[in-house]
């Protein structure tokens, strides 16, 4: 089944079925395949996520087994190729700790727990690059303690012999380029301190289309594909 | 370090939770604890991925959880001949579940829900707590697949314009 045979209605009933769990194993499986390449599925399939959990609130909490943490971190922390930095999980963990703050779930001593000594001692920025017309996305965040810019490209990939360029736009000064989007996903750029000044609250990224070796004029040359807020952590 | 301590406050915060959902869907506390590792490493990995969806934290990692399990239970061998045991076929009695949705505490969703049929309310909150499939789904009901299909499609499509309105 692909996009093009499938009617918006069956698209619709298919990431319903998927949500609610009822689906026989090679009709998930068939579903998790097409979802890779399908961005308005997994938009779809999302917005019956979020309509489908509240039920989900009625799952009474069982303390698990002490064993599991141990064993997990073993599992996360002692294997190079699922080592993930921080910043990775912060986004995750600053969000959890605002909805459970908001929720039932809220608990003070999370906020006393929050200023962790990575969080105290790495405050900076984050932002989401996003295309609104493509699947492009970036997530950034610069950490001030070592100015460095970390880019995660989650999605999105430049036309033929064409290159992503990513640009910082501080107030009304032109943008700066901080160069070609890599083919790796993930990458960090280190940032002068002239530049990391520059990384004020509002300021914006943005990325746009350019030749291969990034733009001849210094100045962004194609369209502008994605652009992203910069907020505070 | 970082990475460890930011974990287990994860952890700390939201494994019973998610182990809650692996005991109900999985039905086995063995295969519970063995897929609450797996769901923890799966979060810990998409974890970049979170920012940027619309989800709120806890019910994105519900629905890994459940994803998780879902997949787990399907590709289980079916014990044959076992139904008759593993589920009250003819119990009517209403499940924890319906008894809230009946006493609508007020929540959106409960209020749709009381909008469905009752058994058709009750089945899908039998498939979102316990993972049940089409088949299964059937088989407590004692209706042929196909109706069970025609029901939930036709409860989910009324649920979303409830949702909606």
């Amino acid at each position: 089944m692909s996009k093009a045979t499938q009617t918006k209605s069956e698209r619709e009933n298919l990431c319903a079925e998927y949500a609610l769990g009822v689906l026989p194993l090679a009709e998930r499986l068939a579903f998790e395949k097409q979802l890779k390449d399908d961005a308005d599925l997994r938009s779809l399939l999302e917005a019956w996520e979020i309509r489908l959990a509240p039920i989900g609130d009625n799952y009474k909490s069982v303390p698990a087994p002490a064993s599991i943490l141990s064993k997990v971190e073993s599992k996360l922390f002692e294997r190079p190729d699922l080592k993930l930095s921080w910043w990775n999980s912060i986004v995750l963990w600053r969000g959890l700790t605002a909805g459970l703050l908001a929720s039932t779930f809220g608990l003070l001593v999370i906020i006393n727990n929050i200023s962790s000594p990575t969080v105290q001692t790495s405050p900076g920025f984050i932002a989401e690059i996003k295309s609104e017309t493509s699947d492009l996305r970036v997530a950034a965040l610069y950490e001030s303690s070592s100015q460095t810019l970390r880019l995660n490209r989650i999605s999105g990939a430049p036309a033929n012999t064409r290159a992503f360029e990513l640009w910082l736009i501080a107030g009304d000064q032109p943008p700066i380029s901080l160069g070609v989007l890599p083919e790796k996903k993930e990458f960090r750029i280190s940032l002068s301190p002239e530049l990391s000044a520059k990384l004020v609250q509002n300021a914006l990224f943005a990325i746009s289309d350019e030749p291969e070796d990034g733009s001849p004029t210094g100045q962004p040359t194609g369209a502008v594909l994605a652009v992203g807020q910069i907020a505070k952590i | 370090m970082a990475d460890r301590q930011a974990f287990a406050r994860l952890y700390d915060h939201t494994s019973s939770k998610l182990f809650a959902v692996c005991l109900r869907i999985l039905n086995n506390r063995a295969d519970a604890e063995d897929a609450l590792q797996e769901i923890y490493v799966k979060i810990w990995k998409k974890s970049s991925t979170f920012a940027l969806s619309e989800h709120s934290p806890m019910s994105w990692l519900v629905v890994i959880a459940r994803n998780h399990c879902i997949d787990v239970v399907r590709a289980r061998k079916p014990i044959s001949g076992d139904i008759e045991d593993t589920y009250d076929v003819a119990d009517d009695s209403p499940s924890p579940e319906s008894a809230a949705i009946n006493r609508s505490d007020g929540r959106r969703i409960d209020q749709c829900l009381a909008e469905l049929e009752k058994k058709h309310a009750d089945a899908v909150t039998a498939a979102y707590m316990d993972g049940y499939s089409y088949q299964e789904l059937a088989e407590k009901y004692a209706v042929p697949v196909n109706t069970m299909r025609t029901w939930l499609r036709r409860s989910l499509a009324k649920l979303k314009d409830c949702l909606e309105q």
